[in-house]
């Protein structure tokens, strides 16, 4: 990751703390938190004593990075759910079936996987990620590539990551970079 | 019974042996980078599939929310839990089996 | 159906007690933080399941609070208890014992 300068910082922290009190941004965690309030008090209407500040003190106070934040686009989050499904399904077969046989198969190699994402936040979305997914796990990320353990075919996993990843980039990386 | 009981009841039942499969590769898998692998990837689907199946038992929206949220706090979790284990593992120069 | 809950939540106990097994073999700490990692999963299943079988919805929360503290229990595994256990012992000889025991 690039290194800033201290003006650099205090710049980002001032752009950040502007963009997160005005619009669509604050609206959407204001939505977002008071959907998960509504959640955890299982709808008891008299909680709305604590849910309104609480909700409105995290909706100001906001700890995720301005570049990070999720594109409203309804098509990749599906895309992305029904690949991630799919994928855990899958991964937790593969892994169970090998742990089930009696020879253990196992092939573990070392992979490094260049990114292709450009901001931090989606190339550690994706570096988690792949945890869940059939045959990885993410062991070391630099700031050119991450490397991989796999178990298996390696090229075809690596064929797999960079599908999800197209997904991730779809779903996380912002167009305007300022 | 109605039919989302059974149905809610058997993806419970269904649930089950990924989480016995994940313990199966963490006691018989060679070194812990495969380990990580079994447990990540099996428990995650296993919860997954006792909270879809509740969910559907309770016959309720909101506590089937709920239930989404307590999995995707443990998907959470468990993700970035291996992450942090393997990536430690690898930085201080735990050497993968097999290779 | 709450009676083959029961069963499930004896299942997943046991499920708790055979991974226990790792937990003592080791070899290395991270061997045991990753079982007991595989116990919050198993544990918020049981609360889970035991929500139902005693129809008391409290312990779902209690399931929802036990999910967060898995996050922060590996964090600070690794970011403490690992380091203290390192300067003692060092790992990568560890990790190559695992390589004989299994």
């Amino acid at each position: 990751m690039p290194r800033f300068g201290r003006e650099e910082v205090a710049i980002g922290i001032i752009a950040t703390v502007r963009r997160q009190l005005s619009g669509r941004g604050l609206a959407l965690r204001l939505l977002l938190y008071a959907l998960v309030w509504w959640v955890l008090t299982a709808g008891d209407t008299g909680a709305w004593v604590w849910g309104v500040p609480a909700v409105a003190g995290a909706a100001l106070f906001n700890p995720f990075p301005a570049n990070g934040r999720l594109r409203l686009a309804p098509l990749a989050l599906l895309r992305f759910a029904q690949r991630f499904i799919l994928g855990s399904l899958t991964g937790a077969l593969d892994v169970g079936l090998r742990a089930l046989q009696p020879a253990r198969p196992l092939s573990p190699a070392l992979v490094d996987y260049p990114w292709q994402l450009q901001t931090r936040s989606a190339r550690i979305f994706m570096a988690n990620l792949i945890n869940l997914m059939p045959g990885t796990l993410c062991v070391r990320i630099t700031d050119t590539a991450m490397s991989v353990h796999v178990i298996g075919d390696a090229e075809r996993t690596v064929a797999g990551l960079a599908k999800l990843e197209q997904l991730v980039a779809d779903l996380m990386e912002v167009e305007d970079h300022d | 019974m109605s039919l989302t009981d059974l149905l809610g009841g058997l993806l419970v039942l269904l649930g089950m042996p990924f989480f016995f499969l994940g313990t199966l590769g963490l006691l018989r898998f060679p070194d812990a980078y495969t380990r990580l692998h079994a447990l990540a990837k099996t428990d995650n689907v296993g919860l997954g599939l006792v909270c879809l199946g509740l969910a559907l038992y309770s016959g309720s929206w909101l506590t089937g929310l709920k239930l989404l949220l307590i999995w995707l706090l443990m998907l959470v979790a468990s993700a970035a839990g291996a992450g942090l284990i393997g990536r430690t593992a690898m930085a201080r120069g735990m050497k993968p089996w097999g290779l | 159906m709450t009676e083959v809950f029961a069963v499930l939540v004896l299942l997943l106990l046991l499920n708790i007690v055979v991974g226990l097994a790792r937990v003592l073999r080791g070899p290395s700490a991270a061997d045991r933080m990753l079982a007991s990692e595989m116990f919050s999963t198993s544990a918020v299943a049981i609360l889970l399941l035991l929500a139902f079988i005693l129809d008391s919805p409290p312990l779902l929360d209690v399931a929802l609070v036990l999910a967060l503290l898995a996050a922060l229990a590996v964090v600070t595994f690794v970011g403490r208890a690992w380091s203290d256990l390192q300067s003692r012992q060092s790992e990568s000889a560890r990790g190559m014992e695992s390589r004989e025991s299994d």
